[in-house]
């Protein structure tokens, strides 16, 4: 292993490794012990889906962010992050592999999962679809990983997957938006502009983790290569910048539009409104947009603040769609209960864990800065 | 091929829960998987609050979101008009019981609504998730019958174990006809007041057809468009049952 390496890609290597072994121990014992009943979802309650749901969702949503952001930078020639397309692409592989696993341990029969869905053929269901995209798009992802591996690869001869990368990903992402937003049933979530909304919260995503990862590959943004610090203190601060903006006003609007309405279902808003964690996402999503907005702002606190906001609303939206109860026993005001257990929080973690300890593996095995011929 | 539907009448149902029971004990239910329940609530404030009650079974609708979202296609229609899921095929996603309007879709492995765990009391083995010490002797998991294996989601199968081996071309499952009684769903056989009929829809003869015409039978949240194939009949006079239209928000105002 190369000692080159910023003292940061080591400590995120131990700590993510020790994460790991801490999760994988909880989740095996409680999983195998007690099966899905270590989960605090339940058909009673009712809620189906929890955070591990929530959790795969974000990590593929954070996978095809990064994507995207490599894919438009190979599309519109974008130099300042050529040097970085190799981190990038990796990135978006580790967080792929996190979301993947999360779900394996979400499902009742993951093995079956992976022949049932495609030989079944169930063109209805927007999960039947979603895992013909991920499937698509990791062969994407891989080629394209392949070829910026190649020492001195050319933009010119990437710029075909990048357009391969731009498309796959987008589809992925309203894809993945769709299994929500089609569920006419769920007021909370039913909303034919939401596989847009899905392609545009990820781009958000995706600029994050970019700064978060060149924090931890070169110790810091400031060690980043000239053209990459370029690019982010121009025009890559100003799109985080506009898109952190956006991102904020539809919070409030959404929000906002819920309390508003009459809607049968709607009034879980209420609830989302009253409770802390919505003020945290709004805080954070105003203090990064603060910070990006100077010139001198710390990039990498605005892109941490992003990534936590952005998973706070993930979980608020994922779970508020399901807090009023259906045809359960009562539709009589008064939402379900939800918290997650704690083997919940450790799927979360190991999840986050494995993509740290993928990424910083790579940072420490192969050379995930290797540029392009100039 | 008939197109069985399920005709609930209000006026009569006296929600004395004895078609919940019966269902549990004919498909050996755990607590809190009420294939078929019977929902109490409250109208009204202090000191005029209203006891309602709403027995609710799987709608068995015409257009099953849960069959369309289902992307293993595990949840399917029978000929018949039944929606049925096949456990050999079902992969625990949940999607279902996300798309299910009526929220009567129960996932195998959660926790235990009661302690202690039947499922710890009763250890299954094999292929199913727990061996009640009664069970029924019908076992048939491509068509979500009996005891479901673990990581499944199971559902109200309109008793298909029964009315799959009724004689064809009946227009009704009537208990009163002696020599079809052994082909009507539990829930509908136990109904104490007779608020509960089972035909085909499709068969204008039928008495759950005549009763949808004359009294006016609806569905809930047509607006769906799932179409159920359960009506309820509300007439003027329930003294306690009623179809909601919605749930009671609190006003703004």
């Amino acid at each position: 292993m190369s000692n080159s390496k910023p003292a940061s890609v080591n400590q995120v290597w131990l700590a993510s490794l020790a994460a790991l072994v801490v999760s994988v121990a909880v989740v095996g014992m409680n999983l195998m012990s007690k099966g899905h009943a270590a989960f605090n979802t339940t058909s009673h309650g009712p809620l189906p889906w929890g955070l591990p749901v929530v959790t795969y969702d974000y990590f593929v949503s954070f996978s095809i962010g990064m994507a995207f952001v490599a894919g438009a930078a190979l599309v519109f020639n974008i130099e300042g992050l050529y040097a970085s397309m190799k981190r990038i692409l990796w990135i978006a592989v580790a967080a792929l592999i996190g979301g993947i696993l999360v779900l394996g341990l979400e499902l009742g029969h993951p093995f079956r999962a992976t022949y049932a869905i495609l030989f079944n053929f169930q063109t209805t269901s927007p999960l039947f679809w979603k895992p013909i995209l991920v499937f698509l798009y990791i062969w994407v992802l891989l080629a394209s990983y392949a070829k910026v591996s190649k020492p001195g690869w050319s933009p010119a001869g990437m710029r075909p997957l990048g357009y391969a990368l731009f498309v796959t990903g987008g589809f992925l992402a309203a894809g993945s938006a769709a299994v929500f937003g089609l569920m006419s049933m769920r007021p909370v979530w039913y909303d034919p502009m939401l596989p847009v909304y899905g392609i545009f919260e990820s781009m958000v995503m995706g600029m994050a983790g970019i700064v978060v990862a060149l924090a931890i590959g070169h110790g810091g943004v400031a060690n980043a290569p000239e053209p990459t610090r370029k690019l982010l203190d121009g025009f890559g601060r100003h799109s985080m910048a506009l898109f952190t903006a956006l991102l904020l006003v539809s919070v409030v609007v959404r929000a906002w539009g819920g309390l508003w309405s009459n809607l049968d279902g709607l009034q879980v808003w209420r609830a989302v409104v009253a409770s802390p964690v919505f003020w945290i996402e709004l805080i954070a999503l105003a203090a990064a947009l603060f910070l990006l907005l100077q010139a001198q702002g710390s990039l990498l606190l605005a892109a941490v603040l992003v990534i936590l906001a952005t998973f706070i609303g993930r979980y608020e939206f994922v779970i508020a769609g399901q807090l009023v109860p259906l045809f359960k026993g009562s539709w009589v005001p008064g939402l379900v209960n939800y918290a997650p257990s704690l083997t919940e929080w450790m799927v979360a973690l190991l999840g986050l864990a494995l993509n740290f300890a993928i990424y910083t593996f790579g940072e420490k095995q192969f050379d995930l800065s290797a540029s392009p011929a100039s | 091929m008939a197109k069985w539907g399920m005709v609930i009448d209000l006026e009569k149902c006296t929600g004395c829960q004895a078609c919940s029971t019966s269902c549990q004990m004919e498909n050996n239910r755990l607590p809190g998987e009420n294939y078929q329940d019977v929902l109490y609530y409250t109208e009204g404030k202090q000191p005029t609050p209203t006891l309602k009650w709403f027995p609710r079974p799987c709608m068995h609708c015409e257009e099953p979101s849960c069959m369309h979202v289902c992307p293993t296609k595990a949840t399917y229609k029978t000929e018949d008009g039944v929606v049925l899921i096949d456990w050999n095929k079902c992969i625990g996603c949940k999607y279902c019981m996300i798309a299910c309007p009526y929220g009567v879709r129960f996932y195998t492995d959660e926790k235990p609504l009661i302690e202690p765990n039947l499922k710890e009391v009763f250890k299954g083995e094999g292929d199913l998730s727990w061996a009640p010490p009664y069970k029924g002797p019908q076992q048939d998991p491509t068509h979500g019958v009996g005891i479901q294996p673990p990581g499944v989601v199971s559902k109200c199968t309109f008793c298909y174990h029964k009315i799959s081996k009724a004689p064809k071309g009946v227009p009704d499952l009537d208990e009163d006809v002696a020599e079809l009684r052994e082909f009507v769903p539990a829930c509908v056989r136990s109904c104490a007041p007779k608020a509960r009929y089972f035909g085909d829809l499709d068969n204008p003869n039928s008495r759950v057809n005549r009763l949808i015409s004359e009294k006016n039978g609806t569905r809930l949240l047509d607006h769906t468009g799932n179409k159920p194939q359960v009506y309820y009949l509300t007439g003027a006079g329930a003294a306690g049952s009623a179809v909601p239209s919605s749930r009671s928000t609190t006003n703004k105002s």
